[in-house]
């Protein structure tokens, strides 16, 4: 199986702190009021376990929103909430005296923004430190089970990839799983998590191993 | 999608908000001529527009849609501070307005926009969103957006929001959160509340019903009624309640400002942030607290030098807990500075004539130590620019007394002080014991009420005795002070000596005695008779009567008079104080 | 000359690397004591005296707030930084009021050589 060093995890796992410092910040300016983005866990899980974790402890009802990403690293972000805090999430993002109506109504386009805020920062963050060059297609909102939305033929980017007929969806797809939370342990009330998922295709994590190493050598 | 009714009431909403929006947008688009770049008023203009824009999507107006949408774009660089409010275009935006308004008008008198043209007026609106970045105000050092990096030790200031299309109106990033005017529901509590009112509606009519067919069962259903009423009461008086934790973020701001200031070192710790008070008072100890806050930074926490010659930690901690218990919150503000030197205060108020140096023999530390309470005193020797301005502990305990509140102190020189307050959890409706006396009916809240005792003949003076000159009543084995209401109440009345009191009780054929408690001290309220338990909705006392201490508030009774909410600590202080004068 | 002695407290190797070579380019005159968390710190710097201390906020077991507190007390007038990319407004509050300064991440060069020199 394929795996980053001790060492080349942690670069990562930093680079997606920092990242996730810029989403904060961004979505704090964005609803006037303060985001706490919080950093617990990384993990690079096969795709089958992935689907596990996301899955875990929830009622297979989730939503996310998706974005593809194309150039020198090709893969697929996706930013899942458990389907029942989605609407929580946007209240908490917009203001608390709106109406359930209102909000359902703004539930997909807020979570579309918010879903592209926090995706393009954690990408921004591999630009920045890793020098790669990439674009974004077009955000989509997703509705489903964790199975739908890691739907292996659905990612593009996997697509893409040459490979033979029979290798199995875990050769074909790894994924890097950050749960993280709003707000912190001194204030529960708002208290929201959710997972944002990398998908990489086994190309892409070569080359994502390859740019980590050479970073790590400069230092 | 909806049904005739929604969308009428929808209707409604859409004509009302928009109105209103657009009445502030005129408003705020001619204040903006005199001031182009007031920012404030831009970023209400801009968030007004994008209201409007939004009403009309959700009501299905594409045409007006777009003509706000438009205005939305041009204020949005303006907002982001690359187009200045000239007249031309100040003009073309009043333009957007007269239409939007003229639409509005058609929509409500057909049901549709029409097929109003607005091309030359979005022509001209998109000229003027095409027009090149301007850099000419004073506020356009911005322009380059310059990358600089942030000073250290001072915050990130948040710059202007990033745009999205699904944001409503929001705060100022650091606006306080002040008193909010509407609250949030959640859609299952409405539901309880709905059914709870809709099971009140059948018992009224079970109640017509009996009284017409069967009136000698009708007490019964009142009785029903009357627990539906009060589970109502109670169910509402849980949504007055707010966490105090949302007055409570705002102190990490002032604790900042004021140790930037000030230059000393302390952490504050908050613990309790979910407990839940009322709205009314919390709106009053948000004040309070942060006085004490102000307080202890200034007065009881020392600068690091000094707390660490005396081997203490350099950071000085002041902690904020709330609790709530039986229905009371209580609220610590703890600090480890220097701690309040009774000899000190004694200095002082023997200067300020506040107690005789006879009287002060008789005082314990604590006792002096709460003479900082007192009106007018101030232990700093010189008023401090931060806790100075006049307003020392005695507002707090003014403040305080008015909702009902009591406070204690316990310093301990060197180590630190611990402020606790105690404050009823809600203001609104109280359970009280009604009274009378002297003719009038006054409430007792229930909280303070230990026990009722009524004593008839040969008890009496059985009961009743005096002690040190003062009338006492003996209760659970001991002695505890009794006091007549005629003697706190009609302060002006003629006064009996403590001995002709206790001949007059030991002469009643019957003794009507409230055993009321204040933090430890126990004592008994003499009156005229005891009427019977009620829970009442109180309001704050009148401005007339806010001088009177030893009213917390009034409620109209069934019959339509009024009668007061006596505030027990207040008469327990009164008697307290009288006792004192003897010496 | 003797050499200025700095703490740098991060639980990311990666994090810590990049300060190591921040000081090696431009402050070779310091003596650097590295700790991946505040237990490991508080072990190490036992009786040492620092010039700086750089410390990050968010760490497993006690943040970087509780770690510079623990720090002042043992060495009042120390010079501490919270270098952070993520942290709540109240968090930063708090710190500003026990003198606690703040270096954003990814570590800005021009503000870590400018808190350097405030010290000199």
């Amino acid at each position: 199986m394929f795996l980053l060093s001790e060492l080349e995890e942690d670069a990562l796992k930093e680079f997606f702190n920092l990242g996730l410092g810029m989403a904060a910040d961004s979505l704090s300016q964005m609803v006037h009021n303060e985001v706490l983005l919080k950093l617990p866990k990384l993990k690079v899980v096969p795709y089958e376990e992935a689907t596990r974790m996301l899955s875990a402890g929830q009622d297979e009802k989730l939503v996310a929103v998706r974005q593809t990403f194309k150039g020198e690293l090709m893969g697929t972000a996706l930013l899942v909430f458990p389907g029942s805090e989605s609407l929580e999430l946007v209240r908490t993002l917009l203001s608390e005296d709106m109406a359930l109506e209102v909000l359902a109504e703004l539930e997909q386009e807020t979570l579309l923004d918010v879903g592209n805020v926090i995706l393009n920062a954690f990408l921004e963050s591999f630009t920045q430190m890793l020098r790669l060059e990439f674009e974004f297609e077009e955000a989509e909102f997703l509705r489903g089970s964790s199975r739908f939305l890691l739907d292996i033929t659905s990612h593009v980017a996997v697509q893409g990839d040459e490979l033979v007929e029979q290798a199995t969806d875990n050769d074909r797809a790894f994924v890097l799983m950050m749960d993280f939370k709003t707000s912190d342990e001194e204030n529960t009330q708002h208290t929201l998590s959710g997972f944002v998922v990398l998908l990489f295709s086994k190309p892409a994590m070569l080359t994502l191993k390859r740019e980590l190493a050479l970073i790590l050598a400069n230092l | 999608m909806f049904d005739d009714e929604t969308q009428k009431a929808l209707m409604e909403e859409f004509f009302s908000e928009n109105r209103e929006a657009l009445g502030r947008i005129e408003k705020g688009l001619l204040a903006l001529e005199s001031h182009p770049s007031d920012h404030e008023c831009i970023n209400a203009v801009f968030r007004d527009m994008h209201t409007v824009k939004g009403n009309c999507r959700m009501m299905g107006f594409p045409r007006m849609e777009a003509l706000a949408h438009k205005a939305e774009t041009i204020l949005d660089r303006m907002r982001e501070d690359n187009m200045v409010l000239t007249q031309e275009i100040g003009s073309s935006l009043l333009g957007v307005v007269d239409r939007a308004r003229r639409t509005l008008d058609v929509i409500a008198r057909s049901g549709s926009e029409g097929e109003t043209d607005f091309s030359t007026i979005l022509d001209t609106l998109e000229r003027f969103a095409n027009l090149p970045a301007t850099c000419q105000s004073p506020v356009m050092a911005r322009c380059s957006d310059d990358p600089l990096p942030v000073p250290v030790s001072s915050p990130q200031p948040k710059t202007k929001p990033a745009v999205s299309s699904t944001v409503p109106s929001g705060k100022g990033p650091y606006a306080p959160p002040a008193t909010v005017e509407s609250i949030r529901l959640s859609l299952s509590r409405l539901d309880t509340l709905m059914n709870q009112v809709g099971e009140l509606g059948a018992s009224f009519n079970q109640l017509k019903y009996v009284l017409a067919h069967h009136p000698h069962h009708v007490e019964q259903v009142i009785e029903l009624h009357g627990k539906q009423i009060q589970w109502l009461q109670s169910e509402v008086i849980k949504y007055r309640l707010q966490p105090i934790g949302q007055i409570w973020d705002q102190y990490h701001r002032l604790v900042r400002d004021l140790s930037v200031e000030i230059g000393k070192k302390v952490i504050l710790d908050l613990v309790g942030e979910e407990t839940e008070i009322d709205r009314n008072v919390l709106a009053v100890i948000n004040e309070l607290l942060g006085h004490m806050i102000r307080n202890a930074m200034d007065h009881g926490i020392e600068f690091s030098e000094e707390r660490t010659r005396h081997g203490k930690s350099p950071i000085g901690r002041i902690t904020l807990s709330a609790e709530q218990k039986h229905g009371q919150i209580f609220l610590k503000i703890s600090d480890d500075g220097r701690g309040i030197d009774p000899a000190m205060v004694l200095k002082k108020a023997l200067t300020m004539q506040l107690v005789t140096l006879e009287q002060s023999s008789e005082m314990t530390d604590s006792e002096i130590v709460r003479l900082i309470m007192a009106p007018g005193f101030s232990t700093a020797s010189h008023v401090s620019t931060i806790s100075g301005r006049g307003t020392g502990m005695d507002v707090v305990k003014a403040a305080l007394d008015k909702i009902g509140g009591t406070i204690t102190i316990a310093s301990t020189q060197g180590m630190g002080s611990v402020f606790q307050i105690v404050i009823p959890q809600t203001m609104a409706i109280v359970p009280s014991l009604l009274i009378q006396d002297g003719g009038e009916t006054f409430a007792l809240p229930q909280t303070h009420i230990v026990e009722l005792v009524s004593f008839y003949g040969n008890d009496v003076t059985a009961n009743v005795e005096g002690k040190m000159q003062a009338p006492m009543v003996r209760f659970r084995e001991g002695l505890i002070p009794l006091v007549p209401l005629q003697r706190l109440v009609k302060r002006d009345g003629p006064k009996r000596s403590s001995r002709r009191e206790i001949e007059r009780m030991h002469q009643a054929s019957a003794l009507h005695i409230v055993v009321l408690q204040v933090q430890e001290n126990l004592f008994g309220l003499e009156v005229d008779a005891i009427l019977g338990h009620t829970s009442l909705l109180i309001k704050p006392i009148s401005r007339i009567f806010s001088h009177i201490s030893l009213l917390a508030g009034s409620a109209v009774m069934p019959d339509g008079s009024i009668s007061f909410l006596l505030n027990v600590p207040a008469l327990f202080q009164s008697h307290d104080n009288s006792e004192q004068s003897k010496f | 000359m003797e050499k200025k002695k700095a703490l740098i407290v991060d639980d990311s190797s990666l994090a810590r690397m990049m300060i190591r070579k921040f000081f090696a380019d431009g402050f070779k005159d310091w003596e650097l004591l590295e700790a991946k968390d505040a237990q490991d710190a508080l072990e190490k710097s036992e009786g040492v005296f620092f010039h700086l201390a750089l410390i990050d906020f968010n760490m497993p077991g006690m943040n970087g707030i509780d770690l510079a507190e623990k720090m002042m007390e043992r060495q009042p007038g120390l010079a501490i930084y919270l270098v952070t990319a993520n942290i709540q407004e109240r968090m930063q509050l708090r710190a500003q009021s026990m003198g606690i300064g703040f270096i954003r991440k990814p570590i800005d060069l021009v503000k870590i050589t400018s808190a350097m020199q405030g010290l000199a």
